[in-house]
């Protein structure tokens, strides 16, 4: 392979690709030129060349200096994730001077740590991660004899152990070295697959997969310190030729003179594929599945030149094609792939057959790449500066059709996303038809039903009469009242102030129990009146005032009620029984005053407006009696009188002027008024102050 | 127990520290402690490999080729007075990559998740970028948002509190960037790294993890394959 040698050039014969040394097999510029034996055996001479050269110079075996030994232990023990086992290593290396500070250190650490650490660690390693668990279950799978798994399993725990003790060396490291000791362990392994009796009766096919299954097992393990070391340049090459190729983006398959139609949707597919696969090619662990992606990859290419040329490609058409894929795909850490594969996998693999073709037309392509210039591609060396430099603008076709395959690609996802869109929004209006519909069903059924309901029952608003035996009747009860005591006047009021206030006519017939039958039986008439008309008893005296408050009124009765109950101590104040009495149940008179001023605001309203004149003459007056009607509560004679001028200046109120000033006051006086009387509904009849006295006077001689 | 690890490690970084002060124990074969592994996801166009160049050759490249595939990039940083070498996987954005790409999100300890501010449908796409970012990596995974084109102000379609409400609800890290200015990329990238490495002070992340996505010294190995009994001895790192 001459690729290094001369300016590289698009065409590759099948020589080229062999070993320098001609041995027949396939060789790569990673490896000069050379099949991995011949390089290997290469560099091996060369190693012995160094070793006695080193020897003679330093007296020392190289990469085995003493120095090394110290530097590298005492750190170590610093993360805490449990590896706090004591190295034997480190022992040597706390002997050395100037290791005595930290040994103290770790010592110290030790035993802080091991306690928890070390638990930690024994149930770690219990636990086997997924990869490991896998290959467990693989190497269970495998079709060999169990005593062969055990040797196989001993041998990769050999190889293992190896590659780690050389990583965590102290010697100055070679990846060739290591290479060179994984190669070792692949031909021991074939040898024992192939030789030991163990393995006797296990087939060919049996025996390879055993060989692909120790390979796999220790590279997919190590790969973290086998693939791109520290030590090895892998990664900075890795950056450069990505940089380079990202500065070639501008070729075409033109200038690499191949028939990949990069416009051609069918031929892009595939090229896609093939970049795919390359691309593919660093995520995996182990060099065989590297290997495979390139040969998936190749494959594509072989595809797409049979149906770019509609024959059989020719190797020559192969290798222009896989530049250009190359080229496109700008695969990652792609020299470090190069060289864990040529570095670590079994050499047979690399070195003939499928893999080792594609493999090693893969490295020329790098290689072709890495070194073309103008002339390689056809064009001058200033347009070639000018288009690497970036100072040329460009545009290739298959940049833009990559362009142009986003854009189509978006604009169909936002054609779909749109569909979809369209597709909600009908849903949502026919859903807003469909309950408008529902809206408007609803309301026709209601308004039936409301309808139907208001014909079966008509609602007649009809004025509130009383019938006038009721009135008599009340009349006739009073009377009573006045003869068989007050207390029943109250009971009448009570029983009939509302429906609701029985349970207070009940309470009255606790407070005075003699009189018990009489009030139950009173209110069990009330009642069956109430039945007839509605709160009939009431609506005697309340009848006017109905209009004016509709249901607060009920209230206002039921709290009259209440009054009522007390009213006799008062009256019985008016009657000269004892003044004492009368003080004492003052503040329950106080409560009732204004349930007793609506009702007498009513009658008053009802009756007559020029009782209203009237009581706008009297209102100074009321002023001047007021103060007095407060002091003296317990004088029956006084009160009465400024009850009734107070009443009116009540009822005045409406249209009221000066009443401003007294008006807390006067409740209270009105209230005594009322209480003398008793005549409730006396007193809605008779509003004017002297008509009131009137009464007074009529009912006092009954 | 937590607590117990975090006051360990403060020694261990103390003894790392006077280690690295004692003249004879300098020398380390290489010039960091920890590698992180990142990914650099989203729309195609959002500025994704610009980001990357940014941070790692601090210059902005105009006019770059569209990725195909998978991109790479390395550089060293500092945290808490650690070298912290962070290698960065930057994706393709398309659509027709996405399989591939998506075999690179395994192992990632940070994973930059960016939208561009001036096109809303880069910004609407994120939902399905995080649930892929959730599938494919380990739940301590450090998921910062980065809104670029920030130096864009004036072709704004998605506002700063819209993005830093859907990156709370989330639980992301978020910056507005700009990778033509470099405003906040090295802020992302380092307040990345920082979360990594305060998951790892706190324990939350597990060094030894096949997929941890961090390597503590490059060199330092896990347990052996396939074998209990040989773990342990070799279990080293050499610095």
């Amino acid at each position: 392979m001459a690729t290094a040698a001369r300016p590289p050039s698009l065409r590759l014969g099948q020589q080229d690709l062999k070993c320098r040394t001609g041995c027949g097999f396939y060789g790569t510029p990673q490896n000069d030129g050379l099949c991995s034996m011949c390089f290997r055996e290469k560099f091996n001479d060369k190693q012995r060349k160094l070793r006695q050269k080193a020897g003679e110079t330093a007296g020392l075996a190289p990469g085995h200096a003493p120095g090394f030994t110290d530097r590298r232990s005492p750190q170590h023990g610093h993360h805490g994730q449990g590896r706090g086992e004591q190295q034997p290593r480190k022992q040597e290396a706390a002997e050395t001077s100037g290791t005595l500070q930290k040994k103290k250190f770790t010592t110290v650490l030790q035993k802080t740590l091991q306690a928890g650490a070390q638990k930690i660690t024994q149930q770690r390693s219990h636990v086997p991660d997924p990869t490991e668990g896998q290959f467990l279950l693989q190497l269970r799978q495998l079709r060999i004899p169990d005593d062969g798994k055990r040797k196989l399993k001993l041998e990769i725990q050999r190889l293992d152990s190896e590659i780690r003790k050389y990583i965590n060396g102290n010697s100055a490291k070679n990846v060739d070295e290591l290479s060179d000791a994984v190669q070792n362990a692949y031909t021991k392994v074939s040898d024992i697959v192939h030789n030991d009796p163990s393995f006797e009766i296990a087939t060919n096919e049996d025996r390879d997969s055993a060989i692909d299954f120790f390979e796999k097992v220790v590279m997919t393990q190590n790969h973290k310190f086998l693939f791109s070391p520290y030590f090895t340049e892998d990664e900075d090459s890795d950056v450069k030729v990505q940089k380079r190729i990202r500065q070639l983006s501008w070729i075409t398959a033109k200038h690499l003179d191949c028939s990949i139609d990069e416009v051609n949707a069918e031929a892009r597919d595939l090229v896609y594929n093939a970049i795919s696969e390359l691309v593919g090619i660093d995520s995996y662990y182990s060099p065989q599945e590297k290997l495979q992606c390139t040969v998936r990859c190749c494959r594509h290419i072989f595809e797409l030149l049979k149906r770019a040329t509609g024959g059989p490609a020719s190797a020559d058409d192969f290798l222009p094609a896989l530049i250009f894929v190359v080229l496109k795909a700008n695969p990652v850490r792609l020299h470090s792939n190069i060289n864990f594969v040529t570095r670590f996998t079994n050499a047979s693999r690399v070195m003939s057959g499928e893999g080792g073709y594609y493999f090693t037309n893969l490295c020329s392509a790098i290689a072709f790449i890495e070194n073309l210039n103008g002339e390689s591609l056809g064009i001058s060396s200033e347009e070639f500066g000018a288009l690497m430099s970036g100072q040329q603008p460009y545009s290739t076709p298959w940049e833009s059709a990559l362009l142009a395959c986003e854009s189509l690609h978006l604009i169909s996802e936002n054609m779909k996303r749109m569909e979809g869109l369209q597709k909600r929004n009908a849903l949502i209006s026919s859903g807003i038809a469909s309950f408008e519909k529902e809206l408007i069903e609803f309301q026709r059924e209601v308004t039936e039903r409301v309808d139907t309901v208001i014909a079966k029952a008509p609602l007649n608003l009809l004025p509130i009469k009383t019938p006038a035996f009721l009135i008599g009747q009340a009349r006739a009860h009073l009377l009573s009242d006045n003869e068989a005591g007050h207390y029943q006047a109250n009971v009448l009021s009570g029983g009939g102030g509302s429906l609701t206030t029985q349970s207070l006519t009940a309470a009255t017939s606790l407070a005075k129990p003699s009189v018990a039958p009489e009030d139950s039986g009173l209110s069990l008439k009330d009642t069956s009146i109430g039945s007839m008309g509605r709160l009939s008893p009431l609506q005697q005296n309340l009848q006017p005032a109905d209009h004016l408050f509709a249901s607060p009124m009920f209230n206002y009765a039921a709290f009259d009620a209440v009054s009522l109950l007390e009213d006799p101590v008062t009256t019985e104040g008016n009657d000269g029984d004892v003044m004492m009495l009368g003080s004492e149940f003052q503040g329950g008179l106080t409560n009732i005053n204004y349930d007793f001023d609506l009702s007498d605001q009513s009658g008053e309203n009802s009756t007559a407006d020029e009782s209203k004149l009237n009581l706008d003459e009297f209102d100074p007056l009321v002023q001047k009696s007021s103060p007095i009607a407060q002091k003296p509560p317990a004088l029956p004679e006084t009160p009465t009188l400024l009850d009734s001028t107070t009443d009116s200046l009540i009822d005045s109120e409406v249209p009221g002027t000066a009443v401003l000033l007294p008006s807390p006051l006067k409740p209270e006086v009105a209230n005594y008024r009322g209480f003398s009387n008793f005549d409730i509904p006396s007193i809605s009849c008779n509003t004017g102050d002297f008509s009131s006295l009137g009464h007074e006077g009529v009912e006092e001689p009954k | 127990m937590s607590k117990v690890w975090s006051v360990v490690n403060k020694m261990h970084e103390r003894i790392d520290y006077l280690i690295e002060k004692c003249p004879n124990m300098t020398a380390a074969p290489y010039n960091y402690n920890y590698i992180f592994k990142y990914i650099i996801i989203g729309d195609m166009g959002v500025g994704k490999s610009c980001l990357l160049h940014q941070f790692t050759e601090k210059k902005f490249m105009a006019n770059c080729p569209h990725t195909i595939g998978v991109e790479f990039g390395t550089r060293i940083i500092e945290v808490d007075d650690k070298k912290i070498k962070l290698q960065i996987w930057d994706t393709a954005g398309q659509e027709r990559f996405r399989a591939v790409t998506r075999s690179y999100y395994r192992g990632a300890a940070g994973a930059l998740m960016v939208y561009d501010i001036t096109r809303r449908s880069t910004y609407n796409h994120l939902s399905s970028w995080l649930t892929d970012t959730r599938n494919l990596t380990n739940p301590s995974t450090v998921i910062f948002l980065i809104g670029n084109k920030s130096d864009l102000e004036s072709t704004r379609e998605v506002t700063y509190e819209e993005a830093k409400e859907f990156a709370d609800e989330n639980g992301l890290m978020f910056l507005e960037a700009s990778a033509m200015t470099g405003q906040n990329v090295e802020e992302a990238f380092l307040e990345t790294a920082r979360k990594i490495y305060q998951n790892i002070q706190e324990g939350r992340l597990d060094l030894n993890a096949s997929e941890s996505g961090v390597q503590h010294r490059p060199s330092q190995p896990s347990r052996t394959s396939l074998s209990s009994e040989a773990t342990g001895v070799k279990d080293q790192c050499s610095c």
